[in-house]
């Protein structure tokens, strides 16, 4: 059992020198601030969201006019021909950019009604209790339990898909998510000291929880909106992969996928060139979006 | 006493299941009603007559007002009914039950693909926080996580299919035609729903295991001298699984959206495929009827897990609904 | 000890016999928010054979890390170098396995919050046995009848009925003392209970320390008994270490710490504790001022900042511990001075 030093050292019965005290424990502090791939993230969505909005002044072919033979390869003569011509002779580069005008645009503006609408009803919800919570929690249980895909697909059956039918739609489908957070965070703050004491000195309750409650539950809540954004993002290339979303010609990132994917065998680019925007614009909202919630979300351990 | 509050929990739970089972379905009536142009006019296209499109809303009873719709439909509904398609003039009960079985075996599929694998990396995580290993795992589950259905699953095609021919491009066996061919045909299908399960799956592990090792009662089982294994599985794995009995359930809810794309681009005879044609030829009925059907699936499935949680924590009587 | 103080006092090289534990320049150090924190810097002091030693301080004075570096379960993130000898083997870098070995039937500890030690999802009959069918390779049926056994030892009433029971179940004393048997479970030479009488109500506080004071006789068994209550660790303990921040400030027999505190800190900390002696209405003393950095601890006595005796060599480098009587060490450059002679035989003292 014993090692042999120690057993030596009791045989002499020799007290264990000191050990030098030159030897500190060594720790490694967590790495906190932020990682290159988050830095990377943030990199790609700048670049995404300028290609987007600069679309117009690019010296970029239109996404609907074939400008060469189908199938090119990428070549490095012309901005438009950057990533080569899709099966109608199309520019790639410039249907990808133009498909992510849909995407942002559709996402940014559902993301940023279910933001609003959301933390309204959950502040509401949280902060007067009783029937107005009951309702809200009962609502968004119901909008939760539908699977998200097959209620924008519910609403494609019955209004014939459009940008504004789209943002609307998706808007509805992430309003829960934010309702739930904002209730939460809104009942933990209207715990605190500060709160109780306002209502307590008989304030008014909307003062109170626009002026007191609701600075401290907005950063959590805007740092979920990347992941909410990613969701819809997703929610949109599913619908136009399925041929729902936005209608040809605009260009759309999941109807790219979906019309290139029969000809994957032999071109397999048309399909990656799109999965691959799809794909880092995903990841990157993951990433800042985890990124920012450990920051700003007391709740996110870590 | 106990028991009575346990029992207790189970109807109150099985209740408000039923209400917001109750309030889906009076929403996708609703919805349906709301539709601009009566559902008869869509079917029937722009030429048809006044007289036709009288009959045919007559035929499917939206000239009632909504409310009195939603009983008529809830009526059928219960009895199993869920009308008939004008277009096909299939019954809708008929056409969900035929297409069940492969929608059903994807998700159980990607279910289990998803649990396994995530179990497997958010242990290994757990086990070695910070580790090399633990970054390797969570960086492939983030790519995981970034890659929807339509995605990987022409990626899949392309790299499994097309250059290594594992397995079929496209196309279903079924069960009956041989276990192995069935499998064959649904594994690709499935682990392209399963990649981002899989990538929720280990997060929320990863982190719950990670949590529940910090605690008092895992540094005392430490102390008595347990081993890394024994601790792990016989002391932290139980009390982290909760919320992932949770996740599972509104996993259900992701997956049946997926599997649509699933089954249309591996062209698989499922719930989806069918709800997209569907919806392409303005089959309201049909529509309405496998919508409702797959929400009512999804609630049950959540009530489900949310009363399996009593069965992996004997605390959730006292601490209601953690 | 007695034997190991008298020779001291003839000549501190003598041989002496081995303690049980020996701990020298025992540091651990500990990741967090603001930097590296030196919970513990540089501490040795020993424990023999079937003696109590009581370990005190403030919350936040490292008292629960170092019991944690003894026992080698230090958090993620965490170092800890020095030398930790138990029964002349040296437990710092020993593997995992080893030590797992030695968890248990060798060492064991009792928590600070029972409701928390225990796993609240696994019933109390697997959290008592799995540790004897681990060591001492007993089977289901045996290990049930020891466990029946020990609860009657640690005064659980109906204890067919408390294997059964979860965690949730049961009251807080009840859980603390399912936990002492479980760290008894497997006879260990030496039991580190930390702070277990904290989270408990007062009157449930003195039956546990006695019940670990009785069990820790009867067993013949060493035992560190960490607490910040110091007239709680009075009466039940041989010897007494007072702890501040990362660093021991005075050992000594439990009745010289008490009855004659040679150090700064320990007098303020003394004056500062009501007891019932107390004379009803004469204020509390309590110390000025906070514990110092744990991150940049001052050089120096730690204490200094808060002492009203603290002159130019408080702030050089660190007073070493130095024998001020026998088996009575403070590390203090102006100690309180001496009392008539207090007898250095570790004693009852009755702080009650």
């Amino acid at each position: 059992m014993t090692t042999t030093d120690t057993a030596a050292e009791r045989a002499t019965g020799q007290p264990r020198p000191p050990v030098a005290p030159g030897r500190l424990p060594r720790v490694t502090l967590d790495r906190r601030g932020t990682s290159a791939l988050v830095r990377l993230s943030q990199g790609w969505l700048v670049l995404i969201v300028a290609l987007a909005v600069l679309a117009p002044v690019l010296p970029l072919a239109s996404y609907a006019i074939p400008i060469g033979a189908p199938h090119t390869a990428p070549d490095l003569g012309s901005f438009s021909t950057l990533l080569g011509t899709d099966g109608l002779g199309r520019s790639m580069l410039s249907r990808v950019v133009y498909g992510a005008r849909v995407s942002l645009v559709v996402g940014a503006a559902a993301c940023l009604i279910a933001f609003v609408v959301g933390t309204v009803l959950g502040l509401l919800a949280g902060y007067f209790g009783r029937w107005i919570d009951s309702v809200v929690v009962l609502v968004s249980d119901v909008m939760l339990a539908f699977p998200g895909l097959v209620l924008l697909l519910a609403l494609a059956s019955i209004f014939s898909p459009s940008v504004k039918t789209l943002i609307l739609g998706m808007g509805v489908m992430g309003v829960p998510q934010f309702v739930r957070l904002a209730r939460a965070h809104t009942l933990s703050w209207s715990a605190r000291e500060f709160v109780r004491a306002a209502k307590g000195l008989g304030a008014n309750p909307f003062r109170i929880l626009f002026r007191e409650i609701l600075p401290n539950v907005l950063p959590p809540l805007a740092s979920y909106m990347p992941i909410v954004l990613s969701h819809i993002v997703v929610a949109e290339g599913s619908l136009s992969f399925l041929g729902l979303g936005i209608p040809p010609p605009r260009p759309s990132w999941g109807g790219m996928v979906s019309a290139a994917k029969d000809s994957i065998a032999d071109q397999p680019m048309l399909v990656f060139v799109p999965a691959l925007a799809i794909f880092f614009t995903v990841f990157a909202l993951n990433q800042i979006g985890d990124h920012l919630r450990s920051r700003f979300d007391r709740t996110v351990e870590q | 006493m106990k028991r009575n509050r346990t029992a207790l929990a189970v109807v109150r739970k099985t209740g408000r299941g039923v209400l917001v089972m109750l309030l889906v379905t009076l929403a996708i009536v609703v919805l349906m009603a709301s539709a601009p142009g009566s559902v008869a006019e869509v079917i029937l296209g722009q030429n048809a007559t006044k007289a036709n499109v009288a009959a045919l809303n007559k035929e499917l009873g939206v000239d009632k007002p909504v409310f009195e719709q939603y009983t008529q439909w809830l009526s059928h509904a219960l009895r199993g009914d869920l009308g008939t398609s004008p277009l096909t003039h299939q019954s809708v009960t008929t056409a969900i039950a035929e297409r069940l079985p492969v929608t059903l075996e994807l998700t159980v599929l990607a279910v289990l693909m998803a649990l396994v694998l995530a179990v497997v990396f958010a242990v290994a995580c757990a086990s070695w926080p910070g580790s090399p290993l633990d970054r390797a795992l969570t960086a492939v589950s983030s790519v995981f996580l970034s890659v929807p259905a339509f995605i990987a699953g022409p990626v899949l095609i392309y790299f499994l299919s097309v250059r290594l021919g594992w397995f079929p491009v496209m196309g279903w066996t079924p069960i009956g035609a041989g276990f192995g061919e069935n499998l064959r045909a649904a594994i690709m299908p499935s682990l392209s729903i399963a990649l981002v399960e899989i990538a929720a799956f280990h997060r929320l592990l990863r982190t719950d295991l990670i949590g529940t090792l910090g605690e008092d009662f895992i540094g005392a089982a430490r102390a008595r001298g347990m081993s890394r294994a024994y601790v792990m599985f016989r002391h932290a794995f139980r009390p982290s699984s909760l919320s992932l009995v949770t996740m599972v359930g509104l996993s259900i809810g992701r997956l049946v959206g997926a599997t649509a794309v699933a089954e249309t681009l591996f062209s698989l005879p499922g719930l989806g495929q069918l709800l997209i044609t569907s919806i392409g030829s303005r089959d309201v009925v049909m529509v309405q009827g496998m919508v409702a059907f797959t929400g009512i699936v999804c609630v049950a499935v959540n009530t489900l897990a949310d009363i399996g949680y009593g069965v992996v924590d004997p605390r959730v009587r006292r601490v209601a609904a953690a | 000890m007695t034997e190991q103080s008298s020779s001291e006092q003839k000549d501190p090289r003598a041989v002496k016999p081995e303690p049980l534990l020996h701990v020298t320049h025992l540091r651990a150090y500990l990741s967090s928010r603001h930097g590296v924190v030196k919970a513990v810097d540089d501490v040795s002091f020993e424990v023999g054979h079937g003696e109590a030693m009581g370990l005190v301080g403030e919350s936040g004075s490292g008292k629960s890390v170092m019991s944690r570096a003894i026992m080698g379960l230090m958090p993620r993130r965490s170092d800890r170098t020095g030398s930790v000898l138990f029964k002349g083997r040296e437990l710092i870098g020993l593997p995992r396995k080893e030590m797992s070995e030695i968890w248990g039937p060798q060492i064991s500890m009792v928590f600070q919050d029972p409701g928390r030690s225990l796993n609240p999802v696994v019933p109390v009959e697997r959290q008592l046995t799995e540790g004897m069918r681990r060591h001492l390779g007993l089977g289901r049926s045996e290990a049930r009848g020891r466990a029946l056994q020990l609860l009657r030892e640690v005064g659980v009433s109906d204890p067919e009925r408390r294997l059964r029971n979860y965690p949730h179940e049961m009251s807080g004393g009840m859980c603390q003392r399912v936990m002492i048997a479980a760290a008894l479970a497997c006879e260990p030479d030496l039991l580190i209970a930390d702070e277990p009488t904290t989270a408990l109500d007062v009157t449930i506080q003195r039956q546990i320390l006695d019940l670990l004071r009785r069990v820790q006789r009867e067993r013949n068994m060493s035992m560190i008994l960490i607490s910040h209550n110091l007239p709680l660790v009075a009466g039940r303990t041989d010897r007494t270490a007072v702890m501040y921040a990362g660093r021991l400030a005075e050992t000594g027999s439990t009745r010289q710490v008490f009855e004659s505190p040679r150090h700064r800190y320990t007098a303020a900390l003394l004056a500062a504790t009501p007891t019932i002696t107390h004379e009803r209405h004469s204020p509390f003393r309590l110390i000025p001022g906070t514990l110092p950095n744990p991150v940049k601890p001052p050089a120096g006595c730690r204490f200094a900042a808060r002492c009203d005796h603290f002159h130019g060599p408080c702030h050089e480098l660190g007073p070493d511990m130095t024998p001020v009587a026998a088996g009575h060490h403070v590390a203090c450059a102006d100690p309180v001075p001496a009392p008539a002679a207090v007898g250095a035989r570790g004693g009852e003292h009755d702080g009650r």
